[in-house]
Order: structure tokens, then sequence, then C-alpha cells
């Protein structure tokens, strides 16, 4: 088995693994690690171009008054920007790390099922086609908001609900796909000794995720149907004026939606559970307990759906248990937290790249954290709610949490993919850039909200538009640096310093017992992984 | 380096909020005292996920600092300990306990919608509020104020915005100081939401239900809030302003407003014998198209389609019969973002609003409309969908009960038989505008529970049922419909279900004597 750089996407030539040439490897392709590289790519390009929307919106909230875009318009940018976000960059980004990492991290040849694997990444282009196609359509683009509420989107909706659904099937479809694929191949595929309380918890977080999506995007697919049918075929499901009620659509969507949000944020949690002990050069402080809080937060995340409906008209005891059961979600993230600081006490830091995203993921997610425990205080929500202090609040979980920790797996795991060590000025450069953009932009959001400024409006009274200016100004400076790390992976791809099989002297885990970079097909017999730590 | 970058940091967050202290950073105080209390329990969150906060980045922080290996520090070897883990699970559980109890507190109390001295119906539809004051005939619309070309810059041309832009209406809700306030919200298309942060209020209004809310304010002013849920196009384009004044004020404002009614209503008698010009409803129609129609359909009658047709060189604006014309601008236009604008402009405003849109854009039929042809457009008939859906139901009715065997009006009935029957009755001949819920579907159909009909004088009520409404035409007259009997049950049970529980049993015979 040759450990020569094979994995460069330029050169086919390699006799020992049967790759196909040009285009047909990538269509065809049923390895792994092709199917995770396509997974990360499509991610990239869906968050520079749903980056693209972002500040588009941002230019049109520069300064008080309609500048640029029609309110209509706006509604588009904001919608379709945030389903490209969170179904094509946040979502298939984590898919990829599974695909490249879990089969080399429990030292399994592939994932079990080579040929849905393809199926489940190249259905991805056709659905987002659809959605952005929606845009160069008569009727425009979704513009009901990416939480699409009806009777906004059915009875109101321009034209587009057909092609936003069917979009959205496709999406749901490869995401079950996926998640199958991740559970079967962990289930059955570990080397020899490689006990589930050995797993790295990137692949005990991704075990649980694939389990909320098996149980959340089929009732995603229903409320979507739901939709169709109230639009195009005359029932009522929410339409009171048939027996329907559009509240119900809320409850349906968030019974999705709130697993939806730990479905982006648990493999975030496992990624930056093993960096950070690979730069502390210490062992992840309470890793059972890591186990637990996740499998604790998952539970929870399927009692809290109502937390985002505080508003609708809840009975009394509703808000009661909706803002207990909230609240209790703090107690296994807030142990995670903790656990991460403890791992980083007393160790023997240094502070690579991966371990300087991870660190930002750390406090800034806390943050974002912080105010998702003020939010869930219900009598306080009715100020809070549908103002930018919540728009403050997710972005913080998502880009400086999710992103962040996208990023810090990129990083830590680049020299594996590719064989070289990226670029050191220039991905320092990516990460300050990011961090400090990333603050001026989403920190006065906050103060915005606050200030009692409304989400998703296309202008704005006048005491709000100095903070604009300065989230308008952080965003295109956060924008533009996500092509730094463009730029970064591209000549990391072509070239630099050679990596070395393990090139972090801390970390841990079957990966880096293979050659940089990764062979094109690893593990064909499986490892020992008895004298694997105990984690 | 690296930590010089860090406090680098730390020092942006302070300084923009030192060079913006007289901007509001904070939540809105408010002036009620649920929205002091909510304000109280916001800054104590904040004060403990600070104090939280401080503790843990602290400890990250020295680590950072001095567990770093360039200071050559060999790393330390526990990984574990199932004491500090019950430790650090046991505390956040009791912070978030004593965080809990104040918060269920204040919920407790907003959540509580008794013993209201005013009631006010919120409507919400695109883009505007509708306030109907109960126990009063004031009802009014309540749209943006702000001059279009205040915010419509595209040209890069605009006029200089004013003090309170995009935060001023037409006509202020108006409420009077210490009473409590009680709101029900709701809507008549899509879901919007009633804020005004200074009272803590926020609600979503729902198509086809109701939601309560309520506000006791202790000071007189003017307080603004605005639409807090995605409803559409114009979603930032509909804020509200609270006026509230003192009792006498109050008790002015109330006098002049039923002064405006009857002198609008005279003057709505006399439009039907005037004739204007062509001139002058060119005129008059240009303001109301401005003020109604531009934000959908353009001021150049363009449009924006799909959702939102030309009316420029339209079937409807131009070879269309001025009929028909006239009912989509009365009625609306069912499933789409078309509402009817019968109840918010006057006869002349509509008769104005069809000639100008039969005439501008080189539409040019020629044709005039005067209020009286509104008048005779429209006659008998508030709604033509509602009423159309009722009589479908009334002839539902009529087929079902005709074959029904005579009956013993001297039998008497038990409250159960008469509920039994009572609520099948309903379900049957009533339920498809009043809702299984009482509810009914505002403003069309009004709510039965605790209404005046259905829990004042019971006579009020058997006239109502069995020869309908003189005011609102889509309640049918059921008398011919339904026997004696089945009124008798269904008044029974609207007068004891949905908590109105009067207690009054009303039996077949009181329904053969009210109709002699």
């Amino acid at each position: 088995m040759t450990t020569e750089a094979i994995h460069d996407s330029h050169e086919h030539d390699d006799h020992h693994d049967h790759k196909m040439t040009g285009i047909k490897r990538w269509l065809y392709t049923t390895n792994h690690k092709d199917i995770g590289t396509l997974y990360l790519w499509f991610a990239f390009i869906m968050l520079l171009f749903g980056g693209a929307l972002a500040m588009m919106i941002r230019v049109e909230l520069f300064q008080p008054g309609l500048q640029f875009v029609e309110p209509d318009f706006f509604n588009q940018l904001t919608t379709v920007h945030g389903l490209i976000m969170v179904f094509g960059a946040i979502m298939p980004a984590f898919t990829g790390f599974a695909n490249w990492m879990i089969p080399m991290m429990i030292g399994a040849p592939d994932m079990a099922l080579p040929r849905m694997n393809n199926w489940s990444f190249w259905i991805l282009p056709f659905a987002f086609s659809i959605l952005i196609a929606s845009f160069f359509m008569e009727s425009g683009a979704p513009n009901f908001g990416w939480t699409f509420y009806a009777p906004l989107s059915t009875t109101y909706s321009n034209g587009s609900t057909a092609f936003f659904v069917f979009a959205v099937h496709i999406m749901g479809v490869s995401s079950i796909m996926g998640a199958i694929n991740v559970i079967v191949t962990i289930m059955n595929m570990r080397a020899p000794g490689m006990t589930y309380m050995k797993m790295p918890l990137f692949v005990w977080t991704f075990f649980i995720t694939a389990y909320l999506l098996i149980a959340v995007m089929p009732v995603l697919a229903g409320v979507v149907t739901m939709l169709l049918t109230d639009t195009y075929f005359g029932t009522s499901f929410f339409d009171a004026a048939g027996g329907g009620d559009p509240v119900m659509f809320q409850h349906i969507f968030w019974f999705f939606g709130h697993p939806e949000v730990y479905i982006m944020i648990l493999p975030a949690f496992g990624i930056v559970s093993t960096i950070i002990p690979a730069f502390a050069r210490k062992r992840l402080f309470g890793y059972s307990s890591m186990v637990y809080a996740t499998a604790s937060i998952a539970f929870l995340s399927f009692i809290v759906w109502a937390h985002h409906m505080f508003t609708t008209g809840m009975p009394l005891f509703g808000e009661l248990f909706f803002m207990y059961c909230t609240m209790l979600i703090a107690v296994p993230t807030g142990v995670k937290v903790f656990n991460w600081v403890a791992t980083m006490w007393r160790g023997s830091m240094t502070f690579e790249i991966p371990m300087l995203f991870s660190i930002a993921f750390v406090i800034l997610f806390t943050i974002g954290g912080f105010s998702g425990l003020m939010l869930a205080l219900t009598p306080v929500d009715f100020q809070y709610h549908d103002t930018y202090f919540v728009v403050a609040h997710f972005h913080y979980v998502l880009v400086t949490g999710s992103l962040f920790s996208i990023y810090a797996g990129a990083y830590y795991w680049l020299p594996k993919w590719t064989g070289h060590m990226y670029h050191d000025g220039l991905s320092k450069a990516h990460f300050w850039c990011s961090l400090i953009s990333v603050n001026i932009l989403f920190f006065p959001m906050h103060f915005l909200g606050l200030a009692g400024m409304p989400r998703r409006i296309p202008d704005y009274a006048l005491q709000f538009a100095d903070f604009n200016k300065w989230v308008s100004i952080g965003g295109f400076a956060f924008g533009l640096s996500q092509l730094i790390f463009l730029v970064v992976v591209i000549k990391c791809i072509k070239g630099g310093k050679k990596a070395e099989a393990k090139p972090w002297d801390g970390a841990e885990g079957l990966e880096w017992t293979v050659a940089s970079p990764a062979p094109y097909h690893t593990f064909e017999t499986p490892p020992n992984a008895e004298d694997i730590k105990g984690q | 380096m690296k930590r010089r970058n860090l406090s680098w940091l730390l020092l942006g967050f302070l300084v923009p909020s030192m060079a913006w202290a007289d901007k509001q950073l904070n939540l809105t105080k408010g002036v009620t005292d649920i929205s002091q209390e909510v304000y109280g329990l916001h800054m104590f969150a904040l004060y403990i996920c600070t104090a939280i906060g401080v503790v843990v980045f602290g400890a990250m922080f020295w680590s950072i600092m001095f567990h770093r290996k360039s200071k050559g520090v060999k790393p330390a070897t526990f990984h574990e300990s199932t004491k500090v883990e019950i430790l650090w699970t046991v505390i956040p559980i009791v912070i978030l306990i004593g965080m809990a109890i104040p918060a269920t507190k204040t919920l407790v109390s907003m959540e509580n919608n008794d013993n209201s001295d005013i009631t006010i119906q919120i409507t919400g539809s695109q883009w505007k509020w509708h306030y109907k004051y109960f126990d009063q005939d004031i009802e009014f619309y309540s749209v943006l104020s702000t001059p279009r070309g205040q915010y419509e810059n595209q040209n890069g041309v605009g006029e200089a915005k004013g003090e309170n832009y995009l935060l001023e209406v037409d006509k202020h809700l108006v409420i009077p100081v210490n009473k409590k306030i009680r709101f029900l919200i709701t809507s008549d298309d899509v879901i919007h939401s009633w804020w005004v942060p200074d009272f803590a209020v926020k609600q979503d209004a729902n198509p086809g239900f109701i939601n309560e809310a309520w506000a006791i304010v202790p000071e007189p002013g003017i307080y603004r809030g605005q639409c807090a849920e995605l409803c559409g196009k114009d979603h930032g384009f509909m804020p509200i302003v609270v006026e509230v004044k003192s009792e006498e004020d109050y008790a002015r404002w109330i006098d002049e407003q039923n002064e405006l009614i009857a002198s609008a209503a005279a003057a709505e008698a006399a439009s039907l014998n005037a004739s204007l010009s062509k001139e002058e409803l060119m005129q008059l129609g240009e303001t109301t198209y401005t003020a109604y129609c531009a934000a959908c359909h353009q001021p150049s009658g363009l449009g924006l389609p799909p959702a939102f047709p030309a009316l420029k060189g339209s079937a409807v604006a131009t070879t269309g019969s001025v009929a028909n014309h006239i009912d989509i601008v009365f009625n609306g236009k069912a499933g789409t973002g078309m509402q009817g604008y019968g109840k918010q402009l006057s006869m002349k405003e509509i008769a104005a609003v069809v000639t100008y849109e039969r005439n501008a854009w080189g539409n040019d039929t020629g044709d005039t409309v005067q209020a009286a042809d509104v008048k005779s457009a429209t006659s008998g008939s508030s709604s033509a969908s509602a009423a159309t859906a009722v009589e479908k139901v009334v002839d539902e009715v009529a087929k079902a009960v005709t074959a029904a065997p005579a009956e013993d009006l001297s039998k008497v009935y038990s409250l159960e038989e008469l509920m039994t029957k009572g609520e099948k009755v309903y379900n049957t001949a009533c339920v498809a505008c009043h809702q299984a819920t009482g509810a009914g579907l505002p403003p069309a159909f009004p709510s039965l529970i605790g209404s005046p009909i259905t829990t004042g004088d019971v006579n009020a009520h058997i006239d109502m049922v069995v020869n309908g409404s003189k005011k609102n035409p889509s309640m049918a007259a059921f008398g011919a419909q339904l026997s004696k009997t089945d009124i008798a049950a269904v008044i029974t049970f609207e007068r004891n279900a949905w908590g109105n529980n009067t207690g009054d049993v009303v039996q077949p015979a009181d329904i053969a004597a009210s109709a002699k």
C-alpha cells in the first residue's frame, strides 16, 4: 500500500487504488475520503454563497432608508441566507468531517454503506440548485423566513413554496441517509478493542447527532408536506377557517427545529473536545461525563421546542414547563465548558491555529450560551423575542460556535488530508481577522435587540443607525476574512511544508497512525485498538 | 504577543460602550410595574451570567497565561473526578432554581388577565393595525404615517428623515392611565405580533385565534412599538403608537371620537346624493390610492407580480365591469393578499379610488364612479364571500331539518339533554363561522365567549338566532331552518359552553312564545 501523495485531487495516476480519472472519480466515488472532501468543498461554496447574501443584507442595513433592495427581495435574502447556512454550510461540513474522520478514528476501512454515501452527497447540489434557481424565477425566492411560518408560506406566499418544499425534501433525504450510514458504521465497523467508551468524542457526538437526525428529519419532511398540501391541494392543516391552526405549524416545525440546533452544535463539541487535549498535552477531563452530558443534551432537546413560541399565546403551564426544561439544558452544557477548562488547567499549552479557534469557540460559544439562558426566562423573552438580541444569540452559537469549530477541525486535520502544513502567516491572519471582525459584527446586535430593533426588517428607526453601521462594517470584514481561508486551503493542497504522520505532538487517535496524507485506502486490515488508552 | 492581542480585544468591547453612553445599550425599563419587574429579571440574569463568565473565563485565562509549554510547564495527569463533576452539576442547578423562582412569579402575574377595566380588540393585517374599543362604537385603522419619500431612497434621493422615522402612525391607540386595559389580539391574514417595549407586552396575532395581554400604564405619554413577527413585505413598516391620557382627557377623546363618527356617517349619507366631478374624484382617488394601495400595487400601478398584480392595463381596472372592480376593492379577493377595504374607506373614497384606477396610467376608460354606485354595487352585504358561506351552511341545515318529525313544544328537557343536543346543532349550523371554540373569526364572525348576546338578555339571544342580525348580514336567520327544539338547545348550549356558565335553560316553549 503506497503512502505517497495520493489524495491530491489533481493527480490520478496511482495504480493501486483503481481511481477513475477526471470528473468520473468524483461522480462515481464510493471512497469515504473523496466523499468527505466533496462535502467539505460543497459546504465551503455554500458558506461563501450564503455569506454573499448576508453581505447584501448588511449593505441595505448600512444606513436607514431603503437604498438598494425592495423589502420583498430583502425577505428573500434573509430567508435563503438562513436556509443555505443551516442546511448547506454547517450540516454538510460536519457530515464531511464524519465521512473523513469516523472510519479513520474507529479503524474501519470505509463507511458501511459506500454507495448510499455517494448518493447522499450527490443529491445535495440538486437541492440547492432548485432553491437558488428560484431567485431567477418570476415568483422570486422563498420570502417567508427560514422558519417558513404558515400562513405566510401558504396562502400568502409568493409562489415559491413548491420549489422550497421539494428542495427541503431532498436535503432531508440526504441527511437521513448520511445519519444511517454513520450509525451503521459505528455500530458494526469498530476495530477490535475499540469499545464504545474508547471512541474519540467526535465519534460519540456524531453518533448521537445521527440519532437526532433520524428522529427529526422526517418531522421536517412531514411539516413541509402539510405546507405543500395547504398551499396547492386545499387542505387546512394550518388554516383556522378550515379547522386548522397556524400555531400547530410552529409546534411541528420547532419539534424538528430545536433538535436541529443541537445537530449543528454536538459535532462541534466533539471536535473541540478532540483538539483541546491535543494542545494542552493532557487527557480530556471527564471523558465519560462528556458522553453523558452529550446524551442528556440530546434528550432535553426534544422537550424544549416551545421556548421559540412563548409569545404565541401558550397557557401558563406550558410556558412554565418549557422555561424550566430549557434552563435545565444549561446544566450539561455547563459541565462541558467546565471540563474543557479543567482540561486546559495545569496542561502544557501551545497555541497553534486549531487551538486558537478552539479557545475562541469556548469563550464565544459560552457567551451565546449565556444569552440563551437569558432567553429561556419566559417573562424576559417577551422583550427579547424576535429582536436582534435573538439574532446575536444564535449567530454566537452558530458562527463563533459551529463555524469556528469547523475551522478548528479543518486546520487540525488539513495536514492529514493534504500531506502539507498550512501556511503559518496566512492562517494566523485568518484567525485574528475573523475573531475581531466577528465580534464587531455580532456583539453590537445585543445592544440593538435590547434597545428594541425587531429582526427581519429592511429599514429601521434612527436610534439604531450607529450600531447598524458597525455591524455592517464587521460583516464585510468577516466575509472578506473567509477568503483568506480559501487561499490557505488551496496553498495547502498545492504544496507547503511536508506534514509528518502525527504533526501535533499531543494528538491521540488512530488517524495519526497512518501516513500524511492519509492513503486512499486505510485500515484494510483492522488495527489493534486494544492498546489505545481508555479515554 | 498573543496576550496583547487578547487584551486589545477586551478593550475593543469596552470602548464602544463608553463612546455610545448616550445611546440605549440596555433593555427598555418601561413604565409599567410588569415591565420594571421584567427589567429587574433581565439585570439579575445578566449579573449572574457575568459572574459565571468572570470565574470560568478567569480560570481559563489563568491557565492560558501560566500553564503554557513555553514556560516549561510539565502537564499534570489528572483527568477525572466524580466529586468535581457532581459539584459543577449541583451548583448550576441551585443557581438556576434561584433564577426560576422570580421568573415564575413575574410570569404568573403577566398571565393574569382578570378584572380588566377596558377591553380593546387589536387586529393585525398586512400591514396595519386595527383597534376596536369594546362597549364603544369606536374602531379605526392605524397606519404608518412616515412619508414614502423619507424611506424610499433607491434613487439616491430622499427627504430628510423625521424624528420618529418609521415609528409614527396616523391614528394613535388612546388609553387612559391607571386602568387595567385588556388587549384581545388577533389577525385578519398572516401572523403579526403586537409589541410595545415600554409595557413589556408582546403577543402574537394569530389568524382565527384570539390572544390576551394586559397593561396598567401609570404615566401619560406616547409609547412606540413595532410588529415583531415577519408578516410579509412591509413587516418593517407597521409601527404601533399608544397614547396614554389622563382620565379626563380620555373621556374628552371618547366624546370627540363619537362626534367624528356621527359626522362621518352624515358625510357618508350626504355623499350618496352628491355627485363629484371627475377631477375631484381623480384627486381624492390618487390620495387614497397612495395611502392604501400603493404599498402593493405601487405608485406606478405596475404592482409587484406575481403576488401583487399590475393594475395598469389589467382586466379588472379596464375592460372588466365597474361592479366587479368595486366588489374586489370593497370585499377583497379570497385566497390572495387583497383585503377588503369596505370597512376602512368611506364609499366616497372607494368611488374615488376605483375612478382613479380606471383612468390613471393610461387605463383611460373614462368611467366615473360615484359613492351611490358603490352603495348599490355592494348593498346588503358587508362581505360577499362570508355571506355566500353562510347561505351554503343555511342550505345544508335546511336540507338536514326538512325531514325532522313534528315536534312536541310542550316537552321540558333537562340541562344535560339540551346541552348534548345543542352541541350537535351548533356543530352543524354554527361552527363554520363561530368556530368550535366559540371564539369566532372576528371581525366578521364575532366570538360567543362572554359576548353580550350569549351572556346578556335571553330574549335578545333568541331573537338573534331566530331572526338574524340587523347590523351584520353574515348572521343569518335560523328560525325557518331549525326546529324550535333545536334552537332552544343551541341557545342553551351557547349560554353555558366555553365558560359562559349563565345557567340559563331555554325550552322549546320559550322559542314558540318569543315568535308570537
